[in-house]
């Protein structure tokens, strides 16, 4: 969560949002939602999990995959 | 860091079941790396008798006595944290019309009002620390919700529902990123946001434990 949100703060083009699940179950459902932290970028549900920064950014900075 | 936070009326019936000793993070004998994750913590001694409650509780009714949202040692140790912000940080709490959560799960509590409690709460921890509470602002798509806003300016980080458990360590955290004059991010990460010439959304979903 943290690095979503330092990317955010480090550059205007980024933005980043922490959901709490089980108050948005309907939003959860959509996204699949079954694990978390479970990463959503351009809301495209990408992967599940905490991972280090570099690999964070290259899944993120990655054309989105549709 | 790991504070948690538990929302005062779900809080009273934990308290009802449970021993206060048992609610909080448990200290073991473990030391993080040189022992298996499996590894139970060592009884300091034995009880072998039985042990009636101190306090006789009730189960029904729920209270709304609020309860701080930190022990005294953490609250501690999140002021240190705040004492580090370099600049001044604005948390802006947004209400609006709430989606209804799942069946089962504590619908009883009053997430905007904890949200706004919760907040105000952590920002009287420094005075580098403001609040501003809004209703349906524009830039949120739902409710309740909160923006870290480092020297009062959106950087379009928000945090949506209630932050409490662990996730109030993210809160935590997006304060002090907010509060730094320069990214914690590496040189190389920075140059690489620098070069993104598109608007990337990145939604993290979590929940509280």
């Amino acid at each position: 969560m943290l690095l979503a949100y330092k990317a955010a703060f480090a550059s205007p083009r980024v933005r980043a949002a922490a959901i709490e699940s089980t108050e948005f179950p309907a939003l959860a459902d959509a996204m699949e939602v079954y694990a978390v932290p479970r990463i959503v970028v351009d809301g495209v549900p990408q992967w599940d999990g905490s991972v280090p920064e570099r690999v964070f950014l290259d899944r993120v900075l990655a054309p989105t995959m549709t | 860091m790991s504070i948690q936070l538990t929302p005062a009326s779900t809080a009273a019936s934990i308290a009802a079941s449970e021993q206060r000793s048992s609610w909080w993070p448990q200290l073991t004998h473990q030391t993080p790396g040189t022992e298996p994750i499996g590894a139970v913590p060592t009884p300091i001694r034995e009880i072998s008798r039985p042990l009636p409650p101190s306090v006789r509780r009730s189960m029904c009714g729920r209270t709304t006595v609020a309860m701080a949202i930190f022990r005294p040692e953490d609250e501690a140790r999140v002021r240190e944290l705040f004492a580090e912000l370099e600049r001044p940080v604005e948390l802006l709490v947004a209400h609006g019309p709430e989606e209804t959560p799942l069946p089962g799960a504590a619908r009883d509590i009053d997430f905007a009002a904890e949200t706004e409690r919760v907040v105000r709460e952590l920002a009287e921890l420094a005075p580098s620390l403001s609040v501003r509470v809004e209703e349906e602002p524009p830039g949120f798509e739902r409710y309740p919700a909160v923006a870290v806003r480092p020297e009062g300016k959106d950087a379009g980080v928000r945090y949506y529902g209630l932050p409490w458990g662990y996730e109030l360590g993210s809160l935590i955290g997006a304060v002090r990123e907010a509060g730094r004059a320069e990214s914690s991010l590496s040189a190389e990460s920075l140059e690489r946001l620098a070069a993104l010439d598109r608007d990337v959304s990145i939604d993290v979903f979590v929940t509280p434990t």
